[in-house]
């Protein structure tokens, strides 16, 4: 009810919508909070939709990034790139308003490789999926930070992405003939047999 | 495009479409201006991305936000204090918890007496001269709910409600009620705003797993759009403008409105001419666009001479309680919680008013027991960032499916006063504007100590009761919180001008024809969430409107 649905409209508007402005969705901050006013990008000139991709898939990420985040996606959540999670991420990240995010998440790739190499003397994509979370538990106590960088948040903004691809609406990209939904045995009002295409 | 009217009404959600029907009833004519798109049915889908974690309903934080300043923390752009922005405003994805107020929240003050640093302050209106139009809000919405209340539980109700409660989960139920009477509590059915069985041409519920947080495919939920507008648009006195965004009213040398200018989705300004305006854009945006309308004669904002304007704002405080009842530690659970009967629906006000010296507590407020809300991201999220800190890997998996397969969770949201304070207001922001270019919210938030102990009260209530139903893990979230999508105060009511923004009437102190219907005129933030209030009492203001055109007042 009530405060669900607000969190709910404040998380996932932060989440995505913000473009770049990464929110606290997790309980090391205010589930509350929404976008920090520092950090948000010039506005769109709207909201885009599905056809207001603006890059391709080809160019949405270097290669090196799409391996160290494809890893860590599968890392956060065992699974979750069979499952669809990373398709859906780079869907996300050729929308207008994902331009910042994209940012972030590249900026976290290289981070993420850093923090990897000085703390199990291994590139992420080397790493054991025990290492790989140790990476990301270093990261969010911390590790990799840079700048106005923060990695607490990337790594928080990367297990709301992968959650999202897993288990938010196959047409999204994510959560491939869903995979993700089977994995919970969800059956519920989401799955949204009438939705064709994203709203 | 209609170019005047004898009434415009910015909002049409609980504050707007009330108002708007009666007005229409009655012959006069009238003009719904709406921020928002007007969906229709077969526009809401259950997509969680779509609708509920993107800008389907809200507006985004990067184009026209609100900043949000809490004492001690760094001003956030944000979208707090958003409810909803559609025709039917916060009703279309609200969860129709159709709870009335008690009589003691209007006249809070009396019962607490004058604490340092709050301005409560009671209603000019008591529950006796709104409970009439409580039930005609049961009637006209349609509410679904329990004939056992009793005014241990709600106030003095004149007729019951006018359907039977929605089903519920029974087994689950049963274990809320069994635990509340060992307590010493009685938990009865929640009064839903969801019809139970078909009622004026509408459909009933079909029990979808999800509900608030999105519009209703079937239109079984009681919106304004759904329950109010279709029969305002019938009278043929009512015109609906849909993606209108209001952001002047225009008044004379004498500080009467005359006009209200909006701008079309094309860009385009157009001016209605009116004798009379009712703003009813949900507390932040009412006080803002007043704030916005200065002229000659409202250099300060309309009304504002005295600064009460923005001032006494509000939300709900909160506290939530959380259990887990898991197959197996307990293997019984797994057959008690079999069926999947969407709502659990059990609701105490048995500590609205504990008088409990000892912990600091005169009043308390509503505890509300449901299924956790929300689709399968938003849940798992929470999942992932339960207890001490945010579960990675193998452990966020388990975690994750355990959650789904393996147990099932009830949570208790508590709802307790938000002490208004100098420290709380709303004004517009010097620097931050919107997509138009205009002034920016700006909420400024400060909380009264006395809130974290009636959050840590009803929390505490909350878990006990979790508890003794056998949950295997009980916790408790938000203590101290505020419900951000739950705004009130801002153009506070009362009969003196130097303290108040609005008289009984919710006409404005100083501006003869501009009135306010939403939840910023509530003096009190009440035990439970304000929609059926604002609604209530926005078929009140009708009636003086009513009575108003009637005697050429207007």
């Amino acid at each position: 009810m009530a405060l669900d649905r607000r969190q709910f409209l404040f998380i996932g508007g932060g989440t995505l919508a913000a473009g770049g402005a990464v929110v606290a969705f997790l309980s090391q901050r205010d589930p509350e909070r929404s976008v920090d006013l520092t950090v948000i990008p010039e506005p769109p000139p709207r909201e885009p939709r599905g056809s207001d991709l603006i890059i391709d898939n080809n160019a949405v990420l270097p290669k090196q990034h799409i391996a160290t985040l494809s890893a860590l996606v599968d890392a956060i959540y065992p699974g979750a790139v069979a499952a669809g999670a990373f398709d859906y991420i780079m869907q996300q990240l050729r929308r207008r308003d994902m331009q910042g995010a994209r940012r972030i998440l590249m900026r976290g790739a290289a981070q993420s490789h850093r923090v990897a190499i000085a703390n199990v003397n291994a590139a992420v994509v080397k790493a054991t999926p025990e290492q790989q979370v140790e990476v990301l538990q270093a990261m969010l106590e911390g590790a990799g930070a840079k700048g106005a960088f923060s990695p607490g948040e990337f790594v928080q903004f990367m297990v709301a992405l992968t959650l999202e691809g897993l288990f938010a609406h196959p047409v999204y990209g994510g959560n491939i003939d869903g995979a993700g939904w089977k994995l919970i045995d969800y059956e519920g009002a989401c799955r949204a047999p009438t939705l064709k295409a994203p709203l | 495009m209609t170019d005047s009217a004898d009434v415009v009404v910015i909002g049409s959600g609980a504050g707007g479409a009330p108002l708007a029907l009666e007005l229409a009833r009655a012959g006069v004519k009238v003009v719904v201006l709406e921020r928002g798109k007007y969906h229709k049915r077969e526009d809401f889908h259950y997509d969680e991305l779509g609708v509920a974690r993107r800008d389907f309903l809200v507006p985004s934080a990067r184009t026209d936000p609100h900043i949000v300043m809490e004492t001690g923390k760094a001003a956030e752009r944000s979208n707090e204090g958003w409810i909803a922005v559609c025709v039917g405003g916060g009703t279309v994805h609200w969860s129709g918890f159709a709870y009335r107020w008690r009589p003691e929240d209007f006249r809070i003050r009396d019962l607490l007496g004058p604490i340092a640093g709050a301005t409560h302050a009671n209603w000019p209106i008591s529950y006796d001269e709104l409970e009439p139009f409580y039930t005609k809000v049961d009637a006209e919405v349609g509410i679904s709910g329990p004939t056992d209340e009793g005014e241990d539980q709600v106030g003095p109700r004149s007729k019951p409600y006018p359907l039977p409660p929605v089903a519920t989960h029974e087994a689950a139920g049963a274990l809320l009620d069994e635990a509340a009477k060992r307590l010493g509590a009685r938990c009865t059915i929640t009064p839903r705003a969801v019809l139970s069985q078909p009622y004026q041409g509408r459909q009933a519920c079909h029990y979808h797993d999800v509900c608030g947080s999105f519009g209703c495919n079937v239109g079984a939920k009681g919106s304004t759009m759904e329950a109010l507008i279709p029969k305002a648009l019938a009278t043929g006195n009512c015109e609906v403008i849909a993606e209108a965004r209001v952001h002047r009213i225009e008044t004379d040398a004498t500080g009467a409105a005359t006009a209200v200018v909006y701008r079309d989705a094309a860009g385009v300004d157009h001016s209605v001419a009116t004798r009379a305006v009712v703003v009813a854009a949900s507390a932040v945006e009412s006080v803002r666009l007043l704030l916005m309308s200065t002229s000659e004669s409202h250099p300060d904002g309309i009304g504002n001479s005295d600064g009460q304007l923005g001032r006494n704002f509000m939300f709900s405080t909160l506290s939530k309680a959380h259990g887990s009842f898991d197959y197996a530690k307990t293997p019984k659970w797994r057959e008690v919680f079999a069926s999947r009967a969407p709502f659990l629906g059990r609701s105490t006000a048995s500590y609205y008013m504990p008088r409990d010296q000892k912990a600091g507590v005169i009043k308390g407020g509503g505890l509300g027991f449901l299924f956790p809300a929300g689709g399968p991201v938003f849940q798992s999220e929470l999942v992932a960032a339960r207890g001490e800190g945010l579960a990675l890997g193998a452990a966020l998996k388990e975690r994750v499916e355990r959650y789904w397969k393996g147990q099932r969770q009830i949570d208790c949201e508590t709802f307790g006063e938000y002490l208004p304070n100098d420290g709380t207001r709303v004004d517009l922001d010097p620097t931050v504007t919107d997509s138009l270019g205009l002034p920016a919210a700006r909420v400024l938030i400060d909380r009264h100590p006395q809130d974290l102990k009636v959050s840590e009260y009803l929390g505490q209530r909350g878990a006990e009761i979790l508890d003794a139903a056998g949950a295997n893990d009980v916790w408790i979230t938000s203590l101290g919180g505020s419900t951000k999508h739950l705004p009130m105060g801002g153009c506070r009511m009362g009969d003196d001008p130097r303290t108040s923004y609005v008289d009984r009437d919710c006409r404005v102190h100083g501006a003869p024809n501009v009135f306010v219907s939403d939840g910023s005129v509530f003096p009190s933030s009440g035990g439970w969430p304000p929609t059926m209030t604002i609604m209530a009492n926005s078929f009140r203001v009708a009636a003086g409107l009513v009575d108003a055109f009637k005697q050429r007042d207007l």
